[in-house]
């Protein structure tokens, strides 16, 4: 159970660990470009009529007579978009992501970033809508335990572009899925790339999905779509499969490399803490 | 076609269930996969198979049902070849043309592979016996279905050196004709079937009944010695006559070469280059001066070797000379001795001896004469008067009108007419209890008759040769010789070489006395009859008995066995089946369907 107290002391923490391992450098107070009221003190500007007397900087003043006011740089919370893949494939792995996704919230919401988590499938599914805060923990808990995998194949692409038209701010965009897209994931990483998002990869496949335990005359059933076939399988096709399986991952790090996308792929036989703990010591969510 | 065992054609009928399981069995267990897209490319490539894959199932289907439908016919024990069901008697003959090489095998070997190859399509369906022919029918094995018994019946069939008796089977088909009467089973098709496996060289026509099964073919001809004696001739004390005769099988005139060795093969006494034409070439006789008695050997020569070796070698004994020592007792002494003298200076058989003593072997003697004391041989006895273990009851002269010989063969007097004898002087007497009456007269007087006593045997004659005129007659010195020779026990002049198979006579020993022998082989056995047999291996028999030692050679001197070209022999055996059984070829079948069935089904597990 996601909401059991020891998964949530296991969260607190991989919290804990966080601040230590990246001193606050995930807290919401980002810096921006934008100037506006917040601590630091970013630049002087001309007063003008309407500006807000209360940042004339009277030092300057008294020793230029020239009224400046003191701009500062807002200090903006980020925003964090976890897609976790709902398609059947995902079945043996399903709580293994969702693990993940709770992990990785939870240090979000923990460090007042806004919060969201949309299930991929044929189409976006909101787990948890935009959120913030400490008082956010139980409902992405909750929501993500609800959460069931989907019939139906995982159109990556049609996905990213309905979060795309939905969440047009940059924000950090963190992809939990196997990557078994039959339509592919080029288009998808290429769209949410091409509008500034830090897109990260979190690839979660286990050995029935990398190796081909099967043999001889059997009948294939495709998980997500009940497609089903009689073949037989010799070692040449398990040959074949598991050349395919490797090719398809060396594609998806060649493509994330190629657009600065942060990739890392995990089974669920490493416990999901030890893969944040090591996403967090390689300097967080970005590549 | 039939089948043994019909009833086990019920078992197709679980057919059905069998095939309902192999097609559950066979369908396919459903394996989810996350990754059906990559599966779809692999499998694109091979849409070509998918039409044998398809049917790939019922194509196993069938080869199970193939194979479970062979061994069940298997188990119905089929017979393709319409022989009927009978008991079978496999006769092999073993004689000695059946050790000609045709090439590396010995006909033998070949005629036992026939054997075997009918024992094992028996397949234990049919009872079956095995025995060898040559000179006697010897049986291996009983009538059985166990293969097992009658391989190892087979293979215990060794060559002989004897010669075949096609009679013998005349003999055996007469014997299954009585036992086939219908008491039991009335049914013809049950009696038994006789089988000879032969290669055909038999002098004699097969019995109706027997079928034949030919081995062997001429590819290699052979000549050997069908016929070879050697006599003592008169005009000299060595001088002996050899007849021989060869026969060749093959097909035009060969050039051989015929040796005489005395004492040892090696010890050239005679050399004769033949031309032998083929079949029966004519006899041939030599003679020869100065010959040793003992073992002679007559070897013949063929380049390249021929077909059979054991009939090369003729074995032939030329006994030394052995006279007869006898004495005369009687008054008018002079005819008795001087037909002794005659018969000792034709042939040295009968010598005469002055005095009776230890060495004398026989003693004749006429009217009233004295036995002397240290005399304990044989006696020839004319004219009987007085007291004697060999007649009784000495009475009144009688006149015979009529005489009839009782035993015409017997060899003191089947060289005359014992009837025609003038019986003059005969007496009124009677033979000892047990004595051989050889002829007697009408009122029941013995004339002639042979008795023993204490060990000693006798030839009485009851009449005066004298008053008779005997001593004029031709048939005088034939009595006198017949009977020496009989008392002797040498009565009759043996071959020089015996023929395998025969009873060989035993000179100087009564019946019932023991003759050490030693075979060929130099296995030592011993003797108590007149004759020794029948000779089973060609070669010298060594023969020591009171009488002295003796020697009878052996040889295979056989026309039929030396002519071993069967080309013109035709089998006569009826359809038969040979080789492996159609069970088990069925099974061989199933088995081998399997394999292939068993090829796909790993296909099927392991791809």
């Amino acid at each position: 159970m996601l909401t059991d107290a020891s998964f949530i002391r296991r969260l607190d923490s991989l919290y804990l660990l966080a601040r230590r391992v990246l001193n606050g450098s995930l807290q919401a107070d980002r810096k921006s470009t934008k100037k506006g009221t917040g601590i630091t003190f970013a630049d002087y500007a001309e007063y003008h009529l309407g500006a807000d007397y209360r940042s004339i900087d009277w030092r300057v003043f008294a020793r230029f007579e020239s009224l400046v006011v003191k701009l500062f740089e807002v200090e903006e919370d980020a925003t964090i978009y976890i897609l976790l893949d709902q398609s059947r494939s995902m079945e043996s792995k399903f709580r293994y992501a969702r693990q993940l996704a709770a992990g990785l919230g939870y240090i979000g919401l923990n460090c007042l970033d806004r919060l969201a988590v949309y299930g991929m499938g044929e189409q976006l599914n909101p787990i948890l809508e935009p959120c913030r805060g400490r008082g956010s923990v139980m409902p992405l808990l909750q929501g993500l335990e609800e959460t069931e995998t989907l019939n139906g194949d995982t159109k990556f692409n049609t996905c990213s572009r309905l979060f795309q038209a939905r969440h047009q701010r940059k924000s950090v965009v963190i992809v939990i899925s196997d990557f078994l897209f039959p339509g592919g994931f080029d288009d998808g990483l290429n769209y949410l790339s091409w509008h500034k998002h830090d897109v990260y990869c979190l690839q979660v496949q286990n050995e029935d999905d990398t190796r081909c335990n099967l043999k001889g005359d059997i009948e294939l059933e495709c998980v997500e779509t009940g497609n089903h076939r009689r073949v037989t399988i010799s070692p040449r096709e398990v040959a074949l499969y598991e050349k395919a399986v490797a090719d398809l991952n060396q594609r998806l790090v060649a493509a994330c490399a190629r657009r600065r996308i942060g990739l890392a792929s995990t089974t669920p036989e490493i416990a999901f803490d030890h893969v944040i703990q090591d996403i967090l010591r390689r300097g967080g969510l970005v590549a | 076609m039939s089948f043994a065992s019909p009833v086990f054609f019920w078992a197709l009928l679980s057919l059905i269930p069998l095939a309902a399981i192999y097609l559950l069995k066979v369908r396919p267990v459903r394996k989810p996969t996350t990754a059906w897209f990559l599966w779809e490319d692999i499998f694109q490539e091979k849409k070509a198979t998918s039409l044998f894959q398809r049917f790939r199932d019922l194509f196993s289907l069938l080869l199970m049902a193939a194979a479970f439908i062979a061994v069940v016919f298997a188990m119905t024990r089929p017979n393709f070849s319409g022989d009927r069901q009978q008991d079978l008697i496999l006769l092999v003959d073993n004689s000695a043309s059946m050790s000609a090489t045709d090439g590396s095998n010995i006909r033998l070997d070949r005629a036992k592979k026939v054997a075997t190859d009918i024992i094992t399509a028996l397949n234990g369906t049919q009872r079956c016996s095995v025995a060898t022919v040559s000179d006697r029918v010897k049986f291996l094995s009983n009538l059985t279905d166990n293969p097992r018994e009658l391989l190892l019946a087979v293979e215990k069939i060794q060559p002989s050196q004897m010669v075949s008796d096609i009679q013998l089977l005349r003999q055996m088909q007469n014997q299954k004709s009585d036992d086939d009467q219908p008491d039991e089973e009335a049914d013809a098709d049950k009696s038994s079937r006789i089988i000879l496996i032969s290669d055909g060289c038999f002098e004699d026509k097969l019995p109706e009944g027997v079928e034949l099964l030919k081995v062997g073919s001429n590819k290699k001809g052979n000549i050997g010695i069908v016929a070879c004696d050697m006599r003592r001739l008169p005009g000299g004390r060595n001088r002996v006559g050899v007849f021989f005769q060869v026969a060749s099988s093959f097909t035009k005139t060969v050039e051989a070469e015929l040796t005489f060795s005395a004492g040892k093969p090696d010890a050239l006494t005679k050399f004769i280059p033949l031309s032998v034409k083929p079949g029966l070439n004519p006899p041939e006789v030599f003679e020869l001066e100065d010959a040793e008695a003992g073992k002679w050997f007559a070897q013949l020569d063929v380049y390249p070797a021929d077909a059979l070796k054991e009939d090369n070698t003729a074995y032939i004994s030329l006994p030394p000379r052995r006279p007869i020592p006898i004495s005369v007792v009687a008054e008018d002494r002079y005819f008795y001795e001087n037909c002794v003298k005659a018969f000792s200076n034709e042939d040295g058989l009968l010598t005469l001896v002055e005095d009776p003593g230890d060495e004398t072997q026989l003693l004749i003697g006429a009217g009233q004469f004295a036995v002397p004391e240290n005399y304990g041989g044989d006696l020839l006895v004319f004219q009987p008067e007085g007291e004697s273990p060999f007649w009784e009851n000495v009475g009144e002269e009688i006149e015979v009108i009529g005489a009839q010989t009782v035993d015409a063969d017997h060899p003191a007097i089947r060289h005359i007419d014992a009837t025609l004898l003038p019986f003059v002087g005969a007496r009124r007497i009677a033979a000892p209890a047990g004595a051989e009456i050889l002829v007697k007269a009408d009122d029941e007087t013995p004339l002639i008759w042979r008795t023993t006593s204490s060990g000693r045997s006798a030839i009485v004659l009851n009449f005066d040769p004298l008053a008779s005129d005997f001593y004029f007659s031709a048939w005088f010195p034939v009595v006198v010789y017949s009977s020496a020779t009989h008392l002797a026990g040498r009565t009759d002049q043996l071959p020089a070489s015996w023929r395998t198979g025969q009873f060989a006579t035993i000179e100087g020993t009564d019946f019932g006395e023991t003759t050490n022998v030693t075979l060929p082989d130099g296995l030592d056995v011993e003797a108590t009859s007149d004759s020794f047999g029948p000779l089973e291996s060609t070669g010298f028999y060594e023969l020591k008995n009171r009488g002295g030692d003796w020697i009878a050679g052996c040889s295979l001197l056989s026309q039929g066995e030396t002519l071993t070209d069967n080309s013109s022999v035709e089998e006569s055996a009826q359809p038969i089946n040979r080789g492996s059984s159609p069970a088990a070829w069925l099974t061989l079948l199933a088995v081998a369907v399997l394999a292939i069935e068993s090829v796909l089904y790993q296909r099927r597990r392991v791809g």
